[in-house]
């Protein structure tokens, strides 16, 4: 395990890797004795370190999207407002937690990750920004470790969309860290995409709210095999507001476990958890999040909401949420709601002259479409209401 | 014509519709009114296909074609339009959209092409004119938080827009504030008109004094048990239920 002493912002990342890698060692994949992993136990991942696969980059080509393939940086855009490298120095100033303390697939994410990548905010960027993770590696049990830090600076504003792409099979892993930084007034709009994905993503995102920073973080699960999202959220000053949302589209025999440790260390600051998830077939979606309010912590204002709309009596949902609150005048809820779509809903739609599909598919546009509004990229906005069109026309029932 | 034949229909097992009967033709009002229970909604229902009443026996024809197999949809494609009597709210789906969607739905159905959203526009406005409703309720979702007479409202403009050929108005009437039921039942005179034919289910004479019906039907178990003129309804308010009981049952 790593010494509390360990210091992340002076040390050399093969010091930091070789520190992970010995805390993954110890620990070892998570299992049933680590957490509450109900349905899937990560032993045929017990072989990915050795395995793991990367292509180092030699050239970084200039193009309108970002492209981190196989975990390296292959293009980056001419942007005044934006820098993106994978040079150890343009993150070594920044207080980034290297994921050292938490799970046991962050340390495999920081001791197996080939490069640091960190793109950088300074200024105000208005076109949604696209960052491509890729992965195309399909040897059995290998693993790919991703590593991006996003830093918004003071003052600059930023809408970024990535993509999670996995073109291998079932028996590879993506490992994906990610490392927000909201500095004092930054404004961001975020928004992670796993659409097709054929293999295992692992996803931790670390977000850290600086004060009066603002940020609305999305994400969207669609079509993949295996999701797990860890996302861990320290607010550090007064004022910052996060809006932490999800909309989970689950199909077949697809998994999507959502974790969600928010930490409020400082009073008066506003987080707001809401996911919404949509189950057919024998998918199955876990939900666990666990709002920590630290003593002195006053006037934090934090709502936590999980929604499943099921559509099939074998999928599977779950949900725990906990809150954790060790100071006083704070506003804290939570609740987590599961139902099917409405039989006089639905006939009311069709006796407008609706089809049966067409009436499911609005009704299920509009369970999620509190959260689609909030959508900052209008491209991934339309896409998603065409997913969940195509997707309800596929269900039997 | 709009032909009800000895329809019957059931829930769990309990019957509802006992055999009813009713015949409307174009240019047409008629007007159903009977005790809370006696099955005036489940009609209603029924004729729209709700999915709650299983295989109702007897027919149901519009010109002559049989629809009582026909999916919901299908029927209000043919023409035929439920005011319901408990709109339900749409949270989420936007009034308009909701709107156009349905009106594209009719189009396609008639193997016609999508309207143009500029004469859409302008064809919603001018039936919120009709009925005095304010622009903005075409911008929120369908039914969600409006008041109870505002949903009303709501399915009459619904019905001005997807001109129906057969209007099935299930207590339209409740719920409406007097000058409302004054501008709905104006809305429902400007409808009607010779090949248009109107079922309209109320509690009160006093709906009747703002349309006139050719007939008034006095429901009670599930069956019509007398029908009469427009002095039905008066003599109804004198001298209730009671008067009109199916003897035969
Ligand atoms: N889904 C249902 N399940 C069980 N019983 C039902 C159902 N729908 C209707 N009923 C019963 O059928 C009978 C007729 O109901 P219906 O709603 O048609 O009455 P109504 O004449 O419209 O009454 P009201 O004047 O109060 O609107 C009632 O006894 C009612 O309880
Ligand atoms: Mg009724």
């Amino acid at each position: 395990m790593l010494s509390k002493t360990t210091n992340p912002k002076t040390m050399e990342l093969e010091t930091l890797q070789k520190q992970a890698r010995d805390a993954f060692n110890t620990l070892g994949f998570p299992t049933k004795r680590h957490e509450n992993w109900l349905y899937w136990t990560p032993d045929n991942e017990q072989k990915a370190l050795e395995r793991k696969f990367y292509e180092p980059s030699d050239s970084i080509k200039e193009n309108d999207v970002i492209l981190i393939k196989n975990g390296s940086l292959r293009s980056k855009p001419n942007n005044n407002n934006l820098t993106v490298s994978n040079d150890t120095h343009d993150y070594q100033n920044e207080n980034l937690s290297f994921n050292l303390d938490s799970s046991s697939l962050s340390y495999l994410n920081t001791s197996e990750c080939s490069e640091v990548i960190t793109i950088r905010c300074r200024g105000i960027i208005n076109e949604p920004l696209q960052i491509r993770l890729e992965s195309d590696h399909t040897k059995d049990n290998s693993t790919v470790n991703t590593k991006v830090n996003l830093i918004v600076e003071e003052h600059s504003s930023i809408t970024a969309t990535f993509y999670h792409q996995q073109l291998g099979g079932a028996f590879n892993l993506t490992n994906t860290s990610f490392e927000l930084v909201c500095k004092d007034n930054a404004n961001v709009n975020i928004s992670h995409v796993f659409k097709d994905n054929k293999s295992k993503a692992f996803f931790h995102s670390i977000i850290h709210m600086h004060e009066k920073s603002n940020c609305n973080h999305i994400s969207y699960v669609t079509n993949s095999l295996l999701t797990r999202h860890d996302t861990n959220v320290t607010f550090y000053k007064e004022e910052a507001s996060l809006n932490l949302k999800g909309i989970n589209l689950l199909t077949g025999e697809e998994q999507f476990y959502n974790h969600l440790t928010i930490n409020h260390k400082s009073k008066n600051c506003f987080c707001k958890q809401h996911f919404k998830t949509i189950l057919d077939d024998k998918s199955i979606s876990e939900f666990s999040g666990l709002v920590y309010v630290a003593k002195g912590s006053h006037e934090v204002d934090s709502q936590q909401m999980n929604q499943i709309l099921l559509f099939s009596d074998s999928a599977r949902a779950l949900s725990r949420p906990q809150l954790k609150i060790d100071a006083d005048d704070v506003q804290c809820a939570h609740g987590s709601t599961i139902g099917q779509l409405n039989p006089e809903e639905i006939h009311y739609i069709k006796s407008r002259g609706l089809t049966e599909s067409e009436a499911k598919a609005l009704l299920t546009y509009g369970f999620a479409e509190e959260i689609i509004e909030e959508i900052q990229d209008s491209h991934l906005k339309e896409a998603l209401a065409q997913d969940i069109k195509e997707t309800v026309r596929k269900i039997k029932s | 014509m709009f032909e009800i034949k000895d329809l019957k229909a059931s829930i769990e097992e309990k019957d509802i519709l006992n055999g009813l009967s009713l015949t409307i033709k174009p240019g047409e009002i008629h007007a159903i009114m009977g005790p809370n229970g006696s099955g005036k909604s489940t009609l209603a229902k029924v004729i729209s296909g709700h999915p709650d009443f299983e295989d109702p026996e007897g027919d149901i024809k519009l010109d002559g074609k049989d629809i009582l197999d026909l999916e919901p949809d299908e029927r209000a494609n043919e023409g035929v339009f439920l005011a319901f009597q408990y709109p339900v709210d749409i949270p989420g789906v936007n009034n308009s959209e909701f709107l156009r969607m349905a009106y594209n739905a009719k189009q396609k159905y008639q193997n016609q092409p999508e309207i143009d959203p500029f004469d859409f526009e302008s064809l919603i406005k001018e039936k919120l004119t009709v009925l005095n409703m304010k622009e903005a309720f075409l911008s929120r979702p369908v039914n969600h938080g409006f008041s109870g007479g505002e949903k009303k409202r709501n399915e009459i403009l619904q019905m001005l827009m997807l001109d129906p050929r057969v209007v099935i108005l299930d207590e339209t009437d409740s719920g409406l504030d007097i000058d409302s039921l004054k501008q709905v039942s104006d809305a429902i005179n400007h409808f009607k008109s010779e090949n248009k034919m109107i079922l309209i289910i109320t509690h009160y004479q006093r709906l009747l004094n703002h349309i006139v019906p050719d007939t008034v039907h006095i429901m009670a178990d599930g069956k019509i048990t007398k029908s009469g003129d427009k002095s039905l309804a008066l003599t109804l308010e004198d001298q209730g239920y009671d008067a009109f009981k199916d003897n035969q049952s």
